[in-house]
């Protein structure tokens, strides 16, 4: 009996072991993943823009890129090192060598309460699916709003995060700056009521601005209500006064934020909207002032509208057939009355081997003049992950 | 003739008795409890079907710190790599790696594209987002099986009715069958090949048919299970799970 109790024992322990070995093997230390792709764009150009008549600019109709992306890490217990590369050739497209999106270093205390970050990287902050007013307090650099999922630079930070318990946290960065980025030192608080989440953050730059913001989500059902609120008064934004002379914002405290919506839908859809007020962009008169001067102030121009309000919706169904996703959305930005109106598909070709294609109309109000510098156009990109 | 009216008042009666001797609380508690462990990790490998060939295959490691706390992490396709889900009370975060940052999801949208919706990973504690109510005892693939009906607590629960197989003598979840409150059934998730981890035995097989298109299913293996050691609280927090 004694001999059974042990021989069971011994099997448990064996099988525990193994168990436990075949989790930890399924986590390997060193880790490279990435993409390599290759991009085409095509449009037409609107004749009728006010900011590039006859095609003063010299824009191109084309352009096509070849892009590479590798994500080196390694990993040791709570200890992780990252080098994230990304180089671009490209004809008519700003192309650049080889540089590091991100690279960092991080650790963590045991039970992971602290936690601290160096190096080059993205801050996760805000809630917005599309702005981030909020990240914009340590001026992040958001590529492109037509391809929002795009791997973007992260900036130069040190943080230190403390985890009071698993509704709260509060962070600092401290930025170096230099590069044109901002320095200074920004805090962040983040906690939950219920089903409410938020966060407020702060942030003094070396130039004596301030930023303050605050985040918020609530989750009803399907439904998740957001926002973030901004409140600062270190605006480097330029304006166009009525006699056509570019002048920088006057100072004084102004205000960002964004409001929006995601639902899930039955067929696993999904809608978005977000409204975002951005107190850098042009009020109506600005925008008036601006448009009066182009072609000459075409340096200031905006692909998506140079006023404070846009609104942005869109609809997608995913379907897990090749990982295929059909999206139709739009932009409209107030003061300049233009529309985006996009319909987007993308697609697994082969294993790894993903199709995007994003369509656009670009489209003004009869009574406005337009500024945009294109009417239609199309965009194509092969991806291959590995 | 009198023997057959006997027999009928007999067969009545023992319904009545079985019936009045199930505790639909009971039952689905102890359920649930087969279904919940505190303190666990498990690796999970997610096919997802088109006409029962494989579409798309997933690798996900699941920490549980408590029903109120989950954590998915992808390790495969290279595609997913990175990406991350929380579930921390009734929020869901999905953290998206090449954008640094998370956005909330909702219970009720599919998981990936898959037939499993958010929630059904996500949220599986019955006991708290539903009641229970004993329908009827029934053979289930040859297991006597206690059927208990189960209905939404609250509106932001994944599922408003809920029809659930339970194994009468060990409480092992067999089938779920899930309704709009329309009435209309919209999948059924069966679960199969109860395997021992170590001392824990867990249902190593779901399947998941949808009825809303009947060439999708998806197969969730669970290839490794522990439970014991105790978990950070940082990797369920909001800001700090993407780490």
């Amino acid at each position: 009996m004694k001999r059974l109790a042990i021989i069971k024992t011994a099997l448990v322990l064996s099988a525990m072991l193994a168990n436990a070995q075949a989790l930890a093997d399924d986590d390997p230390a060193f880790n490279v993943h990435g993409y390599l792709q290759g991009a085409a764009s095509y449009w037409n150009l609107n004749s009728s823009s006010a900011a590039n008549p006859e095609n003063i600019m010299g824009l191109p109709t084309s352009m096509g890129a070849v892009q590479g992306d590798a994500t080196f890490s390694v990993e040791r217990d709570a200890s992780k090192f990252v080098l994230q590369l990304d180089g671009k050739a490209a004809k008519n497209e700003a192309a650049y060598p080889v540089k590091a999106f991100q690279l960092f270093a991080s650790t963590a205390t045991a039970d992971g309460s602290w936690f601290f970050q160096i190096g080059k990287f993205i801050p996760n902050w805000g809630v917005g699916q599309l702005w981030n007013p909020v990240r914009e307090l340590t001026s992040e650099r958001r590529k492109d709003l037509i391809f929002p999922n795009d791997a973007i630079e992260g900036i130069r930070v040190a943080e230190v995060q403390y985890v009071i318990d698993v509704k709260s946290s509060v962070s600092a960065l401290f930025l170096p700056g230099g590069d044109g980025e901002n320095s200074g030192l920004a805090l962040r608080l983040s906690s939950a009521f219920d089903d409410f989440d938020y966060a407020l953050s702060a942030f003094s730059d070396a130039r004596g601005g301030h930023k303050f913001g605050l985040e918020w989500s609530w989750v009803a059902g399907p439904a998740t209500l957001l926002g973030e609120v901004t409140a600062s008064n270190g605006s480097t934004a330029t304006v166009v006064a009525a006699d056509g002379t570019q002048q920088a914002r006057s100072p004084g405290y102004r205000s960002s934020y964004v409001f929006g919506t995601n639902f899930a839908l039955p067929e696993n859809m999904q809608f978005m909207a977000e409204y975002y007020h951005d107190s850098d962009a042009f009020s109506q008169s600005e925008f008036n002032s601006f448009s009066a001067n182009l072609p000459a102030d075409s340096a200031l121009l905006n692909p998506l509208g140079n006023g404070r309000d846009t609104v942005f919706a869109s609809l997608s169904k995913r379907i897990a057939r090749h990982h295929t996703t059909l999206t139709a959305s739009a932009f409209h930005n107030f003061q300049s009355a233009l529309s985006l109106y996009q319909a987007r598909a993308t697609t697994e070709l082969a294993s790894q081997l993903d199709l995007d294609v994003v369509a656009g109309h670009y489209a003004v109000a009869a009574d406005h003049a337009s500024v945009s510098l294109f009417r239609n156009t199309l965009d194509l990109r092969l991806r291959w992950n590995y | 003739m009198k023997a057959l009216f006997l027999g009928c008042i007999l067969a009545g009666l023992s319904a009545l008795a079985n019936a009045i001797d199930v505790d639909a609380d009971k039952s689905l508690a102890r359920a649930n409890t087969y279904m919940n462990y505190k303190n666990a990790v498990t690796n999970m490998h997610m096919q997802v079907l088109h006409d029962e060939e494989v579409e798309t295959e997933y690798e996900m490691r699941v920490q549980k710190l408590d029903s109120d706390h989950m954590r998915i992490e992808f390790t495969a396709p290279q595609r997913e790599k990175g990406r991350k889900l929380l579930r921390t009370g009734d929020k869901m975060f999905m953290f998206l790696p090449d954008l640094g940052k998370s956005i909330v999801i909702s219970a009720r949208q599919s998981f990936l594209g898959s037939s499993f919706s958010n929630g059904d990973l996500l949220r599986t504690d019955l006991v708290a987002d539903y009641d229970p109510t004993y329908l009827r005892d029934e053979s289930l693939g040859g297991t006597n099986a206690e059927v208990l009906e189960l209905r939404a607590k609250r509106a932001d629960v994944t599922y408003d009715r809920i029809v659930m197989w339970i194994d009468k003598a060990s409480k092992r979840p067999l089938r779920q069958e899930f309704f709009t409150l329309s009435g209309k059934r919209i999948k059924y998730i069966e679960y199969r090949h109860p395997k021992h981890f170590g001392e824990l035995e867990v249902n190593s097989e779901l399947f998941v048919q949808s009825d809303l298109n009947r060439h999708e299913s998806t197969l969730l293996t669970i290839s490794a299970h522990t439970v014991g050691s105790i978990l950070p609280v940082a990797l369920f927090q909001k800001d700090s799970f993407a780490r």
